[in-house]
């Protein structure tokens, strides 16, 4: 039991930022990112005995935070739906910054409303690949197709994404 | 150099088609020289790999067996029954799979990766569900079986016309192909 | 993937509010380290005993209370017509079954592996099943000459050997 509650410790501490990354450009809400992110490691702690090949873990984490990510956004969809309409305001810090650090923030801003126009497979797809860097097989791994899906579908999903930034190359 | 994917949807063609005159001879495009074909369009496709020997020697393996059933048909001695047939129907659907694999090599990270891709998906779908639903046909009443065999035909057939537009559009690809290097 | 692409993404990775907030962070460790661990359930006999004997006294409260005795015999016994019904309609649900699940494969676009293996191997055994019991049906039920034209049809249709036999 306490070697489990220190294997556990040490999942978090390497993935979670990872975990927290995901589901933080997946919904585009630092609230929802965190009820992922706790719901992920409950869901790990309760299945990791469960896991044979231990050298899959950070695959199997990162779909665990996935199949959440997607089960907890849809839920919000009614409530984020009706929040955005009343409260119509970006999620930007307050603080009074210079104009070039301003104009960055909305560069962002505008990548990541374009990335939640996507659905849920080719964002998945784009943040695994362009944002977080990780390999066609670890994106194959965590959406389970197989990787020349990955590829295929990859190279749609940026084609959707530039035209709805506006640049279709 | 010839072009491999005429070759490919001609070998296709020949095997999906059976024509006969006047439904007393044989088939007048024999399955066999479709299969012949299919060996010489996967000699001719621009790879280098394993996969390409292992899928020539099965199209030619399975062009012996045709050739048997075949004449064993024109013999008119049905020593091999309708079995035989659909043995190699769905031996058919596991040679396409090889193709496709070697298909998808061909056009790793190029131009008809997405074509190849999508194309395996549905054609292998379509044909063996096609197949399944014949072979489920068989032990079904006479009126319900008509419309499953249909509804097979009618998948096979539309597997068909998928190759044919995707062997079109890789033929297209080798003349450009041929262009380029013929410039350079 | 072009320059625009990369700028475009390097942009999102520089989000400011990216980093987790340290309080929650700190809060789930805590959370974690505290245990709520879920042992396994652990299967053992008496958990595979209960069932059947649950069932029994069911069935014997129904006998009592009911005063009708189950008369298992007579239930196990189906007409013919009730057997055929359920073996059409198993061959059915195997047919949508194993339709549901080549279209999954290839949905998923797997290329090789234990999938593309499995699928393969039932859709095989799928016809050889169909095979022999359409030989089965074809030798339990000898079939007498008529004119009907839906007859031949079902002749042409039959998968014979014993035909070849008898030559």
């Amino acid at each position: 039991m306490l070697e489990e509650k220190s294997q556990i410790e040490q999942l978090y501490d390497a993935y979670h930022r990872d975990v927290y990354h995901f589901a933080l450009y997946y919904t585009n809400s630092k609230q929802e990112a965190e009820d992922i992110t706790q719901e992920t490691f409950l869901k790990v702690l309760k299945q990791l005995r469960q896991l044979k090949d231990r050298n899959k873990i950070k695959t199997w984490i990162l779909s665990i935070a996935r199949n959440t990510a997607v089960d907890i956004h849809r839920k919000q969809k009614i409530k984020r739906l009706l929040t955005e309409k009343l409260n119509r305001q970006p999620l930007i810090s307050n603080i009074q910054e210079p104009p070039e650090i301003i104009e960055k923030n909305e560069q962002w801003y505008t990548v990541q409303e374009a990335l939640m126009t996507l659905k849920s497979h080719d964002r998945t797809i784009i943040i695994c690949r362009m944002l977080k860097d990780y390999t066609i097989q670890e994106t194959a791994a965590i959406l389970g197709i197989s990787e020349v899906k990955v590829r295929v579908d990859f190279h749609r999903a940026m084609a959707r994404l530039r035209k709805t930034v506006g640049r279709d190359d | 150099m010839k072009n491999p994917y005429d070759y490919l949807i001609g070998g296709f063609s020949f095997i999906y088609v059976d024509m006969s005159l006047y439904g007393e001879t044989p088939d007048i495009l024999p399955d066999f020289i479709g299969y012949a074909f299919f060996v010489y369009g996967l000699y001719l496709l621009p790879v280098v790999h394993n996969l390409k020997l292992w899928s020539e020697i099965f199209a030619f393996i399975l062009m012996v067996m045709s050739f048997l059933v075949e004449l064993d048909q024109w013999l008119g001695s049905m020593l091999l029954g309708q079995v035989s047939e659909q043995f190699i129907q769905f031996l058919l659907i596991v040679f396409m799979y090889c193709v496709f694999q070697l298909l998808l090599h061909v056009h790793e990270q190029k131009q008809l990766e997405i074509k190849t891709f999508e194309t395996y998906q549905k054609f292998m779908a379509l044909m063996l569900c096609g197949f399944v639903i014949q072979a489920f046909a068989m032990n079904v009443g006479a009126s319900l079986r008509e419309n499953m065999l249909f509804i097979g035909a009618m998948l096979q057939l539309m597997a068909y016309i998928l190759f044919s537009i995707y062997c079109r559009a890789g033929s297209k690809y080798f003349k450009e192909m041929k262009k380029v290097h013929s410039l350079q | 993937m072009g320059d625009f692409d990369n700028e475009l993404f390097d942009v999102l990775k520089e989000r400011p509010d990216k980093e987790p907030d340290k309080v929650f962070s700190n809060q789930m460790r805590q959370q974690l380290q505290k245990g709520q661990i879920v042992k396994r359930k652990r299967v053992s006999v008496a958990t595979i005993l209960t069932i059947p004997v649950t069932m029994a006294v069911l069935a014997f409260l129904i006998m009592i209370c009911t005063g009708q005795t189950l008369d298992i015999k007579s239930a196990a016994q189906l007409s013919i017509t009730q057997e055929k019904s359920l073996v059409f309609t198993g061959s059915l649900c195997i047919l949508i079954a194993l339709l549901t699940f080549i279209i999954f494969v290839f949905s998923k676009g797997y290329t090789k592996g234990w999938f593309i293996f499995l699928m393969f191997s039932l859709s095989f055994l799928a016809w050889v099943m169909n095979t022999v019991h359409a030989e089965n049906q074809h030798l339990e039920e000898p079939t007498v000459p008529t004119n009907s034209k839906s007859f031949d049809h079902d002749q042409d249709q039959s998968l014979s050997l014993s035909d070849k036999e008898g030559r």
